[in-house]
């Protein structure tokens, strides 16, 4: 078939230089995407642009939305949603798949270590002041044994490939990790949206994460046959959409702090028959917030006592309290050893080399080349308090130079990752734009991963910066069984 | 493999309960709104007095807004009107209100409603924050029917896709509860002494605007076969066993709700709201129109479903916990 190149939305694309996911160093489409540029380059931008609005519509419609209080009435706003969807061919995911396992396997026997015997500290393979002294070490957790000895049930891997196509793990996201609908909600609405995109390619279901994730709360609880329920800081929580629609796809139901009583030790919600005790809390609120006697007394959208329930086995948290001090950003520096120092295997996934502002030598190094890095708050997430060297004014440098002498516990820095780049779709037809990858992984009875993610999508031409409270969108993600491509 | 059925399906948390019952009874006021406004709008093209305000005043009165359009010193003109009753948000009984409270009562109640009911709820809500005062005034009659038939259509929707459990008998017990709410008030409103019409064909248009007004000129004429008369109408509003819209039938499926929230199968009230209910539910069964002082009992009638809203309330939502 001729390739209408005239009217093609491709006819401007230029690759930029890093990874292009779905074109080769000649512009040649990657096997895996041969199908799909195929039919993309067949279409016009009058065909694209209203399935792209009933896209939008159809997000509205279904609630999937944000607010922005600017004025009295609250602007509801959409994530921006791409249609052109992220493909990774079933080898390159069983790779991720391998080296995820192995990385949340070894964080969670850190998780129980610092928290019990604290061998790795003694041992001085990561340095003790570090994790100790972090805020995010919980003492109320020492000697707690969670129930199967599983802190991280959850994570949200950020995951990115450098100019090479090597994946690389950015974070580790191993407080509530939130996206995972929109990885379930992308896929739903690209079938009814495009559904010829999906002819001839053989994806595989994400539906099933719900099912998933309610078999794994049932796994952690310490009773037979469960109440689980779903806590949520409420409606005006950004992620209200995504705890509401966890919630209904497990059938459970979701409470807020004001539904909770802790009455003798046990915890219970209030119902139209009294109060109903829960065995398994998957909470959607912060270590922080979860108990205001235990935690930070301000709060109301946990449950007072809450701390002391779980201390006397009588409930389960997922995740853990105390999880992220297995995902801040100077400790992510000593994941590849702490792979080593537990299961004496080499790590499978890449890290991005990492200087600590509180290490001599590396601060430094960053104080000097402080324009050539990407500098980052320790304790800081969502594109939030950082500095990306190439991309910064001299004033801006300086600024950074004096927070990292001032504070240098408190800032990483990393080499910038021209982060691979997709197709997306722009005012000017199809342009490069760098993305990232967010697979959701559930430790249970076993790790597993649900063949997909959420690839974020930096809108912004040149943008390295992916989050969506930074001018982000996302975009559908396929893992494709290898058989359609030979 | 077989999965054990979770024993607590019937488990609803309160606050749910109580969002439930609220979504359902905004979802009633904003049809009733639109149908009252809808129908006003077309009588008035026979029946003008001649004085913008006469012709809307009892619709003010009501919808409970009158205080709210004097205050501000406008003047009641037709805009005016249309405005504060369909889009102004400093009226609590607005249909952008009522929708914007069904809402938030639906997105609350997120867990027990069905998708398709919160879809159509936000997207009747979109529909309608969308449109500006121009736009409205242009579309009258289009918008208050999307409004009526979207909100027909969510009531719909709960009744065929969600579980007839105890969440959608709240929503069941919400509608009836605000359905008779607002009949009694039509029928306080457009029945009082005030209201006298010595021409005979304007009374007659006057009761059957009444009618109209309550979505059942259609089952009057089925049940009289007879011109359309002051007390006839008030008789059918009130005591009718078969018209889904008289108080009749309003308080006796609302009794039902509550009998089955409550598991009392009818014998005996559990509760104070079971009692109060049921008391002016069997009254009314056995009441002929001869028996009444009409106002009279229409002002009992409106303060016992005040009562019942709150006993509900404090029953299943509000409770002390010991």
């Amino acid at each position: 078939m001729d390739v209408q190149l005239a009217t093609s939305m491709f006819t401007n694309y230029t690759q930029i230089p890093c990874y292009d996911e779905m074109f080769d160093i000649d512009g040649t489409p990657r096997p895996h995407y041969a199908r799909l540029f195929q039919f993309l380059s067949e279409i016009s931008s009058d065909q694209f642009e209203p399935r792209r609005q009933i896209a939008d519509m159809d997000f509205l419609r279904r609630g999937i939305t944000f607010t922005v209080y600017s004025s009295e009435e609250g602007v509801e706003k959409i994530f921006p949603f791409d249609l052109i969807p992220r493909i990774m061919p079933m080898a390159e995911w069983r790779l991720l798949e391998e080296g995820l396992k192995q990385r949340i396997y070894a964080l969670n026997c850190f998780l129980h270590d610092i928290y019990h015997d604290q061998k790795i500290l003694r041992d001085g393979v990561v340095p003790a002041d570090m994790v100790l002294g972090s805020s995010n070490f919980r003492w109320e957790m020492v000697g707690i044994e969670p129930p199967h000895g599983i802190y991280i049930h959850i994570t949200g891997t950020d995951l990115i490939r450098d100019a090479d196509g090597r994946y690389c793990v950015l974070e580790d996201n191993l407080r509530s990790p939130s996206g995972v609908s929109y990885m379930l909600q992308n896929r739903t609405i690209m079938k009814t949206t495009f559904p010829a995109l999906f002819d001839g390619q053989n994806v595989l279901p994400v539906e099933t994460y719900p099912q998933e994730l309610l078999k794994m709360l049932r796994f952690v609880s310490l009773v037979d046959n469960p109440q689980v329920a779903v806590l949520t800081p409420g409606i005006f929580n950004s992620a209200y959409f995504e705890h509401s629609f966890l919630a209904r796809s497990m059938g459970v139901p979701l409470v807020e702090g004001s539904d909770l009583v802790v009455r003798d030790n046990r915890l219970y919600m209030r119902t139209t028959h009294g109060l109903k005790q829960i065995n398994v809390l998957y909470r959607r609120v912060d270590d922080d917030f979860l108990d205001p006697l235990a935690f930070r007394s301000d709060s109301v959208i946990g449950a007072a006592g809450l701390l002391n329930v779980y201390r006397a086995g009588n409930v389960t948290l997922v995740n853990a309290p105390g999880t992220g001090v297995a995902d801040d950003k100077s400790l992510y520096k000593y994941v590849p050893n702490i792979i080593r120092y537990y299961l004496s295997e080499e790590p499978l996934l890449d890290s991005v080399p990492t200087y600590l502002g509180r290490d001599d030598e590396d601060r430094r190094f960053i104080l000097d080349n402080i324009s050539e890095l990407v500098v980052k708050e320790v304790n800081n997430s969502g594109g939030y308090g950082m500095l990306i060297g190439p991309h910064a004014t001299a004033k801006e440098c300086d600024l950074f130079r004096r927070k990292v002498s001032e504070q240098p516990w408190n800032y990483i820095a990393q080499p910038v990752i021209q982060l691979s780049a997709h197709p997306t779709y722009t005012s000017e037809g199809f342009a490069p734009r760098h993305i990232d990858l967010r697979p959701y992984i559930l430790y249970g009875s076993e790790i597993t991963l649900i063949p997909g993610g959420l690839t974020r999508v930096a809108l912004k031409k040149g943008s390295l910066v992916v989050n969506s409270s930074q001018g982000g969108g996302s975009k559908d993600t396929w893992v494709v069984a290898d058989d359609e491509h030979d | 493999m077989t999965n054990t059925i979770n024993q607590d399906t019937t488990m609803l948390l309160s606050r749910v309960a109580s969002s439930c019952f609220w979504l359902s009874r905004y979802r009633e006021r904003a049809e009733f709104t639109a149908r009252l406004l809808d129908i006003q709008l077309i009588t008035l093209l026979d029946t003008r007095s001649g004085s913008e305000y006469n012709d809307w005043i009892p619709l003010l009165r009501i919808n409970g807004c009158l205080d709210l359009l004097q205050k501000d010193g406008r003047a009641i003109t037709k805009e005016a009107v249309l405005h504060c009753l369909c889009l102004d948000t400093q009226n609590p009984n607005s249909i952008m209100s009522c929708l914007r409270n069904a809402r938030e009562n639906s997105r609350q109640a997120r867990e027990q409603i069905s998708s398709e009911m919160w879809e159509q709820v936000n997207s009747m809500y979109h529909d309608l924050a969308h449109l500006s005062r121009s736009e409205l005034i242009a579309n009258v009659h289009p918008t208050l029917q999307n409004v009526k038939n979207g909100a027909l259509l969510l009531q719909g929707m709960a009744d065929q896709t969600m579980m007839h459990g105890e969440a959608w008998q709240f929503i069941r017990l919400g509608r009836f509860i605000e359905r008779a709410n607002t009949t009694c008030r039509l029928l306080a409103v457009r029945s009082a002494p005030d209201h006298n019409d010595d021409e005979p064909y304007r009374e007659a248009m006057y009761w059957m605007t009444v009618l109209k007004s309550a979505s059942c000129i259609e089952a009057y004429h089925k049940t009289y076969a007879a011109p359309v008369a002051r007390n006839s109408t008030i008789e059918f509003l009130l005591f009718n066993p078969e018209s889904p819209r008289s108080i009749l039938y309003c308080l006796e499926h609302a009794m039902d709700a509550l009998n089955y929230i409550s598991g009392s199968a009818g014998r005996r009230f559990h509760n104070e709201a079971d009692r109060v209910l049921g008391q002016m539910a069997t009254r009314i069964q056995y009441l002929r129109l001869d028996d009444i002082d009409l106002i009279q009992f229409l002002d009992e009638l409106n303060a016992c479903l005040y009562d019942v809203s709150d006993l509900v309330m404090q029953t299943y939502c509000s409770y002390e916990v010991a």
